[in-house]
């Protein structure tokens, strides 16, 4: 049972992997492009339902600024899928706690947000 | 007027009625006409008084008039009247001047690649002239604003090679070492500090700054790669770079992930044991990624708080040359 479930496991991600890499394309680290290709905005879709649907119900609760959505979007658009999952998972942890007192503020529309966009958290291996 | 006779009967009836009409357009044509010549007369007449009474400006006026704008801090006007005094003055002795004005305009305005095409212009043109040395220095200002240290130093070591005065090697040499200390290469910059000669040494307060420098722990550092090795243990390296709520969280979340999925396949839901696999993943490489970064920020954090406390203790005011003969110009350097 348990190596049946070892091998599903590594086929899932060798699976995912495989979907990742071919998204990302070879536009991952060198250059920052916004135009999206099909399968990337595909893949992006589940980012773009959450903002549509459940945040604009839900509203605007982040405490940091771009809120994690638009910092995911970013970091996908800048870095590909691979690295743009792994920083916006970095970000979803530390959204709201230890940056608040770390980094410099924000006013938007009235609120007090942490300043945290991809470019401080890559500048130490982006040139 | 001669009319041609015509007798009034039936069949030239017409005809008169046409002369009739002929002579009345006549009549009002001389009339409007003449009219017409009188008011175009008059109209020469007015433009030529205005032609007469047209405002000369002179260059210094001119020049007065865009440096007001500059001192108030509309540069893109002062820009613009700086320009209009070089295009209508090529030949006066102020060009060098306004040229550098607008260079400075631009440079306040932050249109950075554009004043360095302006200070370019005054090395080229009037070097080695007091405004060409201190257009030098204004440069490499606007290099560094674009983040092109490279050049900022490239541009300032030729200064300190050529230039004609040692104060102005000097100054060179010490602009040099500070763009090192921006970006974190003490080495070079301490190299860069050792040669200034000895004479300006009290000047440029470089006993205080070389010693803050020679100093084994210049401010507190994390090693980064030490930060990832810990993050196997999911938050210890979030705890080693001090950040402990992060760590908390990132403890927590990771091992709920690593737990779920190990009861997922134990209890046979192999396909959802691979989805928080999956998902897992990301939050765990996500904790590695989070804590090396977090070192870099805080070595970052570190490093400007340590260069803040040593600007504002070993601040100088660099006047190495005068802009005006009969003022003196204090320049605070800030980087």
């Amino acid at each position: 049972m348990k190596s049946r479930g070892i091998f599903i496991t590594v086929v899932v991600l060798v699976c995912m992997a495989g979907l990742v890499e071919k998204a990302a394309g070879g536009q991952r680290h060198e250059t920052i492009s916004e135009k999206k290709t099909g399968s990337e905005s595909f893949l992006l879709y589940p980012i773009h339902l959450f903002r549509k649907f459940v945040s604009s119900a839900d509203g605007d609760r982040c405490a940091m600024y771009p809120s994690c959505s638009t910092y995911a979007l970013h970091s996908f658009k800048q870095h590909g899928l691979l690295m743009g999952w792994i920083m916006t998972c970095d970000r979803l942890m530390r959204c709201g706690r230890d940056e608040i007192h770390l980094q410099p503020s924000v006013i938007q529309n009235g609120v007090r947000l942490t300043y945290d966009p991809v470019s401080n958290n890559d500048f130490w291996w982006r040139k | 007027m001669i009319y041609p006779m015509v007798y009034f009967n039936g069949r030239n009836h017409h005809l008169c009625i046409l002369l009739k009409w002929c002579r009345h357009f006549l009549k009002r044509f001389l009339f409007f006409g003449l009219l017409w010549v009188i008011m175009l007369n008059g109209n020469s007449m007015v433009a030529a008084q205005n032609n007469n009474r047209q405002m000369v400006i002179e260059s210094d006026h001119q020049y007065e008039f865009a440096d007001t704008y500059f001192r108030q801090g509309r540069y893109a006007e002062a820009i613009l009247e700086f320009e209009r005094f070089i295009h209508f003055f090529p030949d006066e002795q102020r060009v060098p001047k306004a040229y550098y004005r607008i260079g400075l305009s631009l440079l306040n305005s932050g249109r950075f690649k554009e004043a360095i095409d302006s200070f370019s212009t005054i090395i080229h043109r009037w070097y080695p002239s007091d405004l060409s040395m201190n257009s030098y220095f204004r440069m490499s200002e606007c290099l560094m604003k674009i983040q092109d240290s490279g050049s900022a130093v490239r541009l300032l070591e030729h200064l300190a090679e050529t230039a004609p005065s040692q104060i102005i090697r000097d100054e060179a040499y010490y602009r040099i070492g500070w763009i090192y200390l921006e970006t974190g290469n003490f080495a070079k910059a301490l190299e860069s500090f050792q040669k200034i000669r000895r004479a300006n040494w009290d000047r440029f307060r470089l006993n205080e700054i070389t010693s803050e420098l020679s100093k084994d722990n210049l401010f507190p550092q994390k090693k980064p790669l030490f930060a990832g090795a810990l993050s196997i243990i999911p938050g210890a390296g979030f705890v080693y770079c001090e950040r402990y709520q992060d760590a908390l969280v990132a403890f927590l979340l990771n091992s709920a992930f690593i737990w779920s999925a190990c009861e997922s396949f134990d209890s046979g839901n192999d396909g959802l044991g691979s989805i928080i696999t999956f998902v897992g993943t990301g939050f765990y490489l996500g904790n590695i990624y989070g804590a090396v970064s977090s070192a870099h920020k805080y070595n970052r954090a570190s490093k400007k708080t340590f260069l803040e406390n040593l600007k504002s203790r070993t601040a100088v005011t660099l006047s190495t040359v005068k802009e005006m003969p009969g003022l003196v110009l204090g320049v605070r350097y800030s980087f």
